[in-house]
């Protein structure tokens, strides 16, 4: 009962907003695609390197995602673009949120954030490779989730402006940071009783990337002010990264640690997507 | 007939609250080698060879008289009244009343060089807190270990040697001291030790 009087009460307010805000040109979209995301990998040095284990799976680049936009036109030159994205867990906790500031009907200018999901699978094998007179308590292969936050001013050209067919073409420019993230290890020693736990934490550094993306529209048909169509979106994001961490070492008891700052070199990191779907208008 | 209600609903009463510790005395002291040369600790399993650098040792306390008194009255005065009112069966729980003030660990075979026969080192000897993933910690926490709530009435740690043997013979003597000013004494049995 308290949430649906909530979600009521947001909706009046939203509505009431939307009112003021005159939003126009509504549209909503719901398209499938698929995203490569291949990672420059190293030889193994002394320190771990967690993007030497990018990807659920590092043998595989590949995954599907599910996307559900939100586009509208508010005020007298502005819009936005709110789209949210589901990968295999269907949960909507990546995003890709801007606002633009349309200079005239066919170039804008943009201010946005984009959130993305990604993994770093079995880098426990790496403690196993260092540390070979410990065995690895938990030799269970280790995961963990990695959001990767961006902050992106982008340029916006509208090539294409019919009824019929539309295509818009942007430029991400940004900085990117994959947020805090830790992990912990316990060693024990092979016929010993000295114990190590490494504890990684990751820290937040921002580089630069850059993200061109082309999006299209077909439009089917249209009842009244409603239309109906088909949409191909595509980006290419490309940036130089490295997940750089602070590393404690204690050796025996808690009493003893050592922490040390450790630099990771930076990686290639390109992400291609394609997804096709469908949107209404109204 | 007033009385008995009144008897029955104050039992039901302090039935619904899991029953008290029992207390115990730690009056025996008895000290074990074990494994820890894998990647995890045998704790359950005594043995008298252990890796150089894998030496150590379970301590057990308990109270030896347990048995004949505490254990069976508990039940005698429960078959004389109800048992209590729990959805669930609840583990009887003890507690020491003479608490662990101190515990000294002797070697009685020489270590290497630096750590002859007779020498007190304690500090070198950690507790194992049974977790397999924590680390080690100082004995103070070992004493504090003993001194809580147990589920058994007995007391049980494990504690490991910081040094590696340098002897192919190994023997200790541990002395615990109480509160009550009394001294709990054990000499292990002589561990053969396998050098690396």
């Amino acid at each position: 009962m308290k949430l649906t009087f909530s979600i009521l009460l947001q909706l009046v307010c939203f509505s009431l907003l939307a009112q003021k805000l005159d939003i126009r040109n509504s549209e909503f979209s719901f398209s499938l695609g698929a995203v490569e995301t291949p990672m420059e990998k190293f030889s193994a040095n002394e320190n771990l390197d967690f993007l030497n284990y990018f990807g659920t799976d590092p043998e595989y680049v590949g995954y599907a995602v599910v996307n559900l936009g939100y586009k509208f036109d508010f005020l007298s030159k502005m819009s936005a673009d709110v789209k949210l994205i589901l990968m295999s867990d269907l949960v909507p906790d990546n995003y890709d949120i801007s606002a633009y500031y349309h200079l005239n009907k066919t170039i804008g200018i943009g201010i946005g954030s984009v959130l993305n999901k990604v993994y770093i699978s079995g880098f426990e094998q790496f403690q196993a490779q260092n540390l070979p007179n410990y065995y690895l308590v938990d030799d269970n292969s280790q995961q963990i989730k990695v959001y990767d936050l961006g902050l992106y001013l982008t340029p916006m050209f509208k090539l294409i402006r019919s009824d019929r067919f539309q295509t818009t073409l942007k430029f991400d420019l940004g900085l990117a940071s994959f947020l805090k993230e830790e992990s912990v290890f316990f060693h024990k020693r092979k016929l010993g009783n000295e114990r190590l736990s490494y504890h990684y934490n990751t820290n937040i550094s921002f580089q630069p990337y850059i993200n061109p993306k082309i999006e299209m529209r077909l439009q089917a048909f249209h009842i009244n002010k409603t239309s109906v169509g088909l949409l191909l979106n595509s980006n290419f994001y490309y940036s130089k990264r490295s997940m750089n961490y602070v590393r404690s070492i204690q050796r025996w008891t808690s009493d003893n640690e050592i922490n040390e700052l450790v630099k990771t070199p930076k990686h290639a990191y390109i992400q291609f997507e394609i997804d096709f779907g469908i949107y209404v208008k109204w | 007939m007033v009385i008995m209600i009144i008897g029955f609903v104050l039992k039901l009463f302090f039935s619904c609250t899991p029953p008290p510790p029992i207390e115990m005395q730690y009056n025996s002291i008895n000290i074990t080698g074990i494994d820890n040369s894998g990647r995890f600790m045998g704790s359950y399993a005594s043995v008298d060879t252990m890796y150089s650098g894998a030496v150590a040792l379970k301590l057990t306390l308990f109270d030896s008289t347990h048995y004949y008194y505490a254990f069976t009255i508990s039940k005698v005065l429960k078959s004389l009244s109800f048992t209590p009112a729990m959805a669930f069966s609840v583990d009887e729980s003890y507690i020491p009343v003479n608490k662990v003030e101190q515990i000294i660990i002797t070697t009685l075979f020489d270590i290497d060089e630096d750590v002859k026969a007779g020498d007190d080192i304690s500090n070198l000897i950690v507790y194992d807190t049974g977790g397999d993933f924590e680390l080690y910690q100082n004995m103070n926490n070992a004493i504090g270990a003993l001194n809580r709530t147990q589920s058994e009435a007995s007391g049980s740690i494990a504690m490991v040697l910081l040094k590696p043997i340098e002897n192919t013979k190994a023997q200790f003597n541990v002395r615990v001291t109480l509160d009550t000013g009394n001294e709990l004494s054990f000499s292990t049995g002589i561990f053969t030790i396998i050098t690396q």
